[in-house]
């Protein structure tokens, strides 16, 4: 049994007199591939954003490799290893694919200004490129490296929102429903692509999904919100059989 | 002395109603549209000067004047934001923030208005309009208020009632809010957003116009005036930007600020008080003396 | 946008210096002030477009610093002796400072709010150099002697020029190196989305603050450069309508482009020559045209002059 890389502990979050969640608490383990499902408005996203910090909960904490999370500003999460994508595809619409991509790998080009003359100046920024370009080439982006990100298309879009998550080399990946939108075939690259990451480079992955053909796909492990609350948790089979997730959110939704 | 500080409050109170009147229009544009409205104080002079034109040059009497200044200036407003404003937003460049290019047009159009005013002949020479009430003054012990004071505290006071009774109440009010809140759920019930942002300035805009005819029977009158605009931001801001009533809070503390720093520190010092008060909120308490909480923004 | 700029891009900046010193042997005075007043305004505008077009932040509070720059070349000099050679650069750092210490509260702020404090900020601080008469000449204004370098008197357009022309050069290399630093970079993604930024690691707020301070500084250098060619400085050219002026400059130019803000320098800055041959009334004239030109920019080009006439190409020169 892998040991627990990521918890959230008891964690409340409030908005004026709203609960978007309540005492939510789940481990995921090293190296696995975690989906967090439940109907709209059920606190999925809330749940990202309290771990990027830019939510702090009322209550609870949240650990990662042992380190509490709520200690930090937003920008350190991705210096401890933590990367994500966002819903609305949070990109730099003005910049090329490349550089979004660059802007993924901050945390490993350390400082503003690089000083000193010619060659050596920009050696730590040819090799962030050289891996850039090895990463776009993995997801099939090579080709748009120099076009500006507004001009990709959907699918093209999500593609690079993810590969600016993984430039940051990150322990754990957060994905917000990466696969909205997406066709059935861009689905199965990306079940393949993300398996790959799991048991091959040891990445950890959290997944916040409403399309259940991936879920099913991927995920070792699945935990239900409902209305801010936990209400199932376990192996997809399970959590497919179990009543009361049925009866949430799986009974009323089309692809499952 | 302490007469001298009753009276700095009862003539706070009166001015202060005004700026709560122009910080009104201010916020509900802010609300609907997240847009501060620059020309804000443009649109208040204009209300001004087209009640001068109104009393003066058509002779209407004062009552219409009120109307016609205020539906002049409503097709102002409302045919900026149909024409102009609605072209900005449809022309969203990424990597350019919308809000900047919007509220680059607004100080747009407070360069317009100024501009325009100026091109009429005598617009320059120093006026102050008559006043809706006049008469003897009226003393309440030591403290001295004029019919138009009370003039003035009446119809603005009438004018939030209305506002209210309008928001609350009626259809258009209700849909309004809800574009507001929550412009695509709004659309999607089938609340026409475009024809409600316009409405909604000018309904602001009115506003201004008839607190310009206040302002300027108060005041002498300049193409300049529009500067009054950040009084009315600095009531906004007291009141957190975020609530109708804190505009009227927020513009009576004001007045009475404005008159108090007057009496015990300097005039000259009036001037900036404004700018204290909008810069010492905005770093410590953004969401004003009514906000709730800062809420987080939905990512 | 990544890497070293280019050596050829810095030719015409060696050419602008040449320029600088040539042409005062050829051209009438009345030119030279034009020129001074335009690369002036192109240090301001540069400073502004940092802030506003490369990070997205909307600061009403740049004339501010331009004013301290302005007055604080002059006062360090009369007050307290400094030579010009240390009072330029020193009320450029005070300057900067200034803007470090506004941006922290700064940053914080959402747009619309960041707009309405930086305005209140820089309405509050002409009221300063209007009140503290006893320092700064109040609505007098203040005298300037003739700064001198290195024993050259600078006090008028003639003698000044050069040393705009190099200033200005060297705030132009200045500013391509910083655009295609990582700070650009940083800039972009900023403004582009905040969260895609912080997620990536990138200290949203501090990078805020840095450009405040670096866009303060080309306001108090731009404020400096004031002093060369001016016998007078008057609280009234710190004001709101110099704000617009510069708004103007940089939005219709060309919002996140160095060259897009020269050439919106350019247009704006020559627009009062022109109106002035062609109507005889100027001032009841230039507010209705400024109004007008900036709610069209914004309505048709909202990518500036340079963005809609010379889009980018593959090899980019621009932000967007």
């Amino acid at each position: 049994m892998s040991a627990s890389l990521f918890s959230l502990r008891e964690v409340s979050v409030r908005f004026g007199g709203l609960m978007a969640l309540q005492n939510f608490s789940m481990d995921v383990a090293q190296g696995s591939i975690h989906a967090l499902i439940g109907p709209n408005g059920a606190g999925k996203s809330t749940v990202f954003n309290c771990i990027s910090r830019f939510y702090t909960p009322s209550a609870g904490d949240i650990l990662f490799e042992g380190r509490s999370l709520l200690r930090l500003p937003a920008h350190a999460i991705a210096t401890v290893g933590i990367a994500r994508t966002f819903q609305n595809i949070e990109l730099c619409r003005s910049l090329t694919v490349l550089e979004n991509v660059l802007i993924g790998m901050a945390t490993r080009i350390p400082g503003y200004f690089p000083f000193g003359p010619g060659r050596r100046r920009n050696a730590a920024e040819h090799a962030a490129i050289d891996a850039a370009n090895a990463l776009l080439a993995r997801l099939g982006l090579l080709e748009l490296r120099d076009v500006p990100a507004e001009a990709l298309d959907f699918g093209g879009q999500k593609k690079l929102d993810l590969a600016r998550a993984l430039a940051s080399r990150p322990r754990l990946l957060l994905l917000d429903e990466p696969a909205a939108g997406l066709r059935s075939l861009e689905i199965a690259a990306l079940d393949a692509l993300l398996v790959d990451l799991a048991r091959n480079e040891g990445l950890t992955i959290v997944l916040v999904e409403h399309v259940m053909q991936l879920v099913m796909g991927v995920a070792d492990r699945i935990t239900v919100l409902n209305f801010g609350q936990k209400i199932a948790e376990g192996a997809p089979a399970e959590v497919r059989a179990d009543p009361a997730v049925v009866e949430a959110y799986l009974g009323q939704d089309a692809d499952a | 002395m302490l007469e001298l500080v009753l009276q700095s409050v009862a003539s706070g109170i009166v001015t202060g109603c005004v700026y709560a009147l122009i910080a009104l229009s201010v916020v509900i544009i802010y609300k609907s549209t997240d847009v501060i409205n620059f020309a804000g104080g443009e649109i208040v002079m204009l209300g001004g000067y087209l009640g001068m034109m109104g009393l003066v040059y058509l002779q209407f009497p004062y009552t219409l004047v009120f109307v016609y200044a205020a539906a002049c200036t409503f097709v102002v407003g409302a045919f900026f934001d149909r024409v102009v404003l609605t072209k900005v937003l449809g022309r969203a460049v990424p990597g350019q923030s919308i809000l900047v290019a919007m509220v680059i047009a607004t100080v747009g159009l407070s360069y317009v208005l100024k501009g325009s005013v100026r091109l009429f002949p005598y617009t320059e020479d120093v006026r102050r309009l008559p006043p809706f009430l006049s008469g003897e003054p009226v003393f309440f012990g030591t403290v001295v208020l004029q019919p138009q004071d009370f003039a003035i505290v009446g119809i603005c006071t009438f004018l939030m009632l209305v506002l209210w009774a309008f928001f609350s109440l009626s259809m258009t009010g209700k849909a309004l809010r809800a574009t507001s809140q929550n412009p695509r759920a709004a659309a999607l019930v089938g609340v026409p957003v475009r024809t409600m942002r316009m409405t909604v300035w000018g309904i602001a805009s009115g506003l201004s116009a008839v607190a310009g005819i206040l302002l300027s029977s108060k005041l002498t009158m300049s193409p300049d005036m529009g500067v009054i605009v950040i009084l009315a931001f600095a009531a906004a801001a007291i009141g957190g930007f975020a609530s109708l009533p804190g505009c009227i809070v927020g513009g009576i503390i004001l007045g009475v600020i404005q008159n108090l720093v007057g009496l015990f520190v300097s005039s000259r010092a009036i001037s900036v008080a404004p700018f204290l008060v909008i810069m010492l909120i905005l770093a410590l308490r953004p969401q004003g003396l009514f906000g709730g909480a800062v809420m987080a923004k939905k990512v | 946008m990544h890497g070293t700029p280019r050596l050829t891009r810095l030719l015409p900046l060696l050419a602008l210096v040449l320029l600088g010193a040539l042409l005062p042997l050829f051209v009438p005075q009345y030119y030279l002030y034009i020129g001074n007043m335009l690369m002036m305004y192109a240090v301001l505008a540069l400073g502004l477009d940092l802030l506003l077009g490369w990070a997205g932040q909307f600061a009403f509070a740049h004339i501010a610093f331009f004013g301290v720059g302005a007055y604080g070349t002059v006062l360090l000099q009369s007050r307290l002796g400094l030579p010009f050679v240390v009072s330029m650069p020193l009320a450029a750092l005070l300057a900067g400072l200034l803007g470090l210490l506004i941006a922290f509260p700064a940053a914080r702020l959402r747009a619309v709010y960041l707009a309405l404090a930086t305005f209140a900020f820089a309405e509050g601080a002409q009221w300063l150099f209007n009140a503290w008469d006893t320092v700064t000449g109040g609505a007098d204004g203040l005298r300037i002697k003739a700064p001198l370098l290195f024993g050259r008197a600078l006090g008028d357009d003639l003698r000044a020029f050069p040393f705009i022309a190099l200033i200005l050069a060297l705030v132009v290399a200045a500013t391509m190196y910083l655009t295609t630093s990582r700070l650009g970079r940083a800039l972009c993604a900023i403004r582009d989305s905040e969260h895609a930024a912080a997620a990536s690691g990138i200290d949203v707020r501090m990078t805020k603050v840095i450009v405040f301070a670096l866009s303060a500084c080309y306001a108090g250098i731009a404020g400096g450069m004031l002093t060369t060619f001016q016998s007078f400085i008057h609280p009234e050219s710190f004001g709101f309508a110099q704000v617009v002026l510069m708004l103007s400059m940089v939005v219709v130019g060309g919002l996140g482009s160095l060259a897009g803000t020269l050439v919106g320098v350019l247009a704006l800055g020559l627009l009062p020559e022109v109106l002035r041959t062609t109507m005889r009334s100027l001032l009841i004239w230039q507010e209705l045209v400024y109004g007008l030109i900036l709610v069209l920019a914004m309505m048709y080009m909202p990518r500036g002059l340079w963005g809609t006439f010379v889009r980018g190409k593959a090899g980019r020169k621009t932000s967007r």
